[in-house]
């Protein structure tokens, strides 16, 4: 193929890969939305103890698996659109080639445009798909996106089961209407951080779902360009 | 109409190709017009002397035309190469300066290009103090003397035109544009791994201008293979230059994620998404003109035309502003006209 085909096919395919990358940035903002929206049921009806000293384990069992729940079908919709979208484009450059009155530059070299097809999709849609896609480190691991295993709250030593409380009520200091208020706020908070750097964040060590598709249609993006 | 040349090109893009265009069937991509479906490309369009003119007179905008003191019979010209250019879709390319084919714009055109040039490397140098002063190549004074290098050069491509000029100035003028292309591409990578992409831009025209003028004095000499080779490399740089100018990941990386997961984060995308759409647009276009003259080059070469014909020939249109070589299939028996 001539060099002023192959590029004007490489601004195609680049075009192809923003389109889908903006497209995935906004079907999941507008998930990451709905998800935060729904959470708030179980924010409210979480106790105490969810709320200041097992968030991890909160988001772990009530909020990971909905994220999951929610966002694996639409990202995989997406790739599968996508897929179809750049399939299209390859097609068509095989279709110019294949044409009988194509007229090749000197020292162009083309085959195999069936091969092309098939190598420059970015994924393989379904289950294979899936699995590339961090949701399965969700329910093996709260390591992912820095969840820890511990809280992270400074607590003042509890000598007692009942010391604090009696400290409390010794001193008339301690709210615990208000203490839920502030633990459901935070919870809420991290509720928020852990759907939107899930789905769209911008992470080094642990690419969001967004990070990671946009990271596929550049890569199937290079790989069509490269044919 | 000079030599073999008078054979093959045309003076005016064929009605039946400008309502394939209005149709689809065909589409203009830079210089180049293709088959939709095949991708066959069907000809090649050349910006004249006459393209220029308009040019000098004001904008691609008739109102303005007609307020200019120019003749009625002017104006018609005029009116009549605007109604092509639209009817091609490449007013931008032509308002632009990225010119059509390869650059036979004059002088003063060139000039005014540059100036744009070096006043958009000015406005943004301010800004990168702290980056470029750690850069050698980004050194105030060596970009300002390499610009008023660049004009020098378009005053003796002026000069080279003239009777008296051989080829050997020809060949000065490639060697010194080869240079200042590869000054400033050195300058737009050095700049774009320093800083975001976007501020290498005008280092990037600036190549483009410089690696121009090296592909028309490589063609004015006589020199076609090096014409060539100047214009594929050419087109090939540019789109490395351009790699990392891309929509969606520049829009994503300017989102605040602070507003992520809400309809504002949204707009924002959207917002920065569209401010950027044009000058995304503006590099792929300068990507595929300069492809087109890569092509171009080419086919000349098939149909036994130099360079320095081509480049003739558009110079000394000064009515039609565009010339069309059509494709021809080199097995086909030869038509006399």
């Amino acid at each position: 193929m001539g060099l002023f085909n192959r590029i004007f096919l490489g601004h195609r395919i680049d075009d192809w890969a923003s389109e889908y990358s903006l497209v995935a940035a906004r079907t999941l903002n507008q998930v990451a939305a709905d998800l935060i929206a729904s959470a708030e049921q179980d924010v409210s009806n979480a106790n105490l103890k969810d709320g200041l000293w097992a968030q991890s384990a909160f988001l772990q069992v009530s909020i990971a698996p909905k994220v999951r729940e929610v966002a694996e079908p639409v990202a995989i919709e997406i790739l599968k659109e996508a897929n179809t979208a750049l399939a299209a484009i390859v097609e068509e450059q095989a279709v110019w080639v294949r044409s009988p009155d194509y007229v090749e530059q000197p020292g162009a070299v083309f085959d195999g445009a069936r091969d092309i097809a098939a190598a420059a999709v970015p994924l393989a849609a379904g289950v294979a798909t899936a699995a590339s896609l961090p949701f399965a480190a969700v329910t093996t691991t709260t390591a992912w996106l820095g969840l820890v295993t511990t809280t992270t709250i400074s607590w003042p030593v509890v000598v007692g089961g009942g010391a604090i409380a009696g400290l409390g009520i010794a001193t008339g200091l301690l709210n615990t209407a208000k203490i839920r208020d502030r633990a459901q706020a935070r919870l809420r908070d991290r509720v928020r951080s852990f759907v939107v750097g899930s789905l769209i964040g911008r992470h080094e060590n642990s690419p969001s779902i967004l990070q990671q598709l946009t990271a596929e249609f550049d890569r199937a993006a290079k790989r069509a360009k490269a044919i | 109409m000079i030599g073999s040349l008078a054979h093959v090109v045309l003076r005016e893009v064929p009605a039946e190709l400008l309502a394939g265009v209005a149709s689809g069937q065909y589409r203009v991509a830079g210089s180049i017009i293709q088959s939709v479906s095949s991708g066959r490309v069907v000809g090649h369009l050349q910006e004249t002397s006459a393209i220029s003119s308009l040019l000098n007179f004001s904008p691609l905008s008739l109102p303005q035309m007609a307020i200019d003191a120019v003749s009625v019979v002017q104006n018609e010209q005029i009116k009549a190469a605007i109604s092509v250019v639209q009817s091609l879709q490449i007013a931008n390319l032509v308002a632009s300066g990225m010119g059509i084919g390869v650059s036979v714009a004059g002088a003063a055109i060139l000039a005014k290009r540059i100036a744009r040039v070096e006043e958009k490397v000015d406005a943004i140098l301010p800004n990168l103090a702290a980056i470029v002063r750690g850069l050698e190549a980004m050194r105030v004074e060596r970009i300002t003397e390499d610009f008023t290098r660049l004009r020098t050069l378009v005053g003796q491509v002026e000069e080279a035109w003239l009777p008296s000029a051989s080829q050997r100035e020809w060949i000065a003028i490639a060697r010194d544009a080869h240079f200042l292309a590869d000054s400033f591409e050195r300058r737009a990578r050095e700049l774009g791994a320093a800083s975001d992409v976007l501020n290498t831009e005008p280092l990037v025209e600036a190549f483009a201008l410089a690696s121009g003028l090296r592909v028309t004095a490589r063609m004015a000499s006589c020199q076609d293979d090096m014409a060539r080779e100047a214009a594929s490399s050419r087109a090939l740089t540019l789109v490395q230059l351009g790699e990392a100018i891309q929509l969606a990941p520049l829009a994503l990386a300017h989102a605040p994620m602070e507003t992520a997961g809400t309809s504002t984060w949204l707009d924002l995308l959207e917002q920065k998404a569209d401010d950027l759409r044009s000058t995304v647009a503006r590099v792929r276009e300068r990507e595929i003109a300069a492809a087109g003259t890569a092509e171009t080059l080419h086919e000349l070469a098939r149909q036994g035309v130099s360079g320095r014909e081509w480049l003739d020939t558009a110079k000394s249109e000064g009515h039609n502003p565009l010339l069309f070589l059509p494709v021809r299939d080199v097995n086909a028996p030869e038509q006399t006209r």
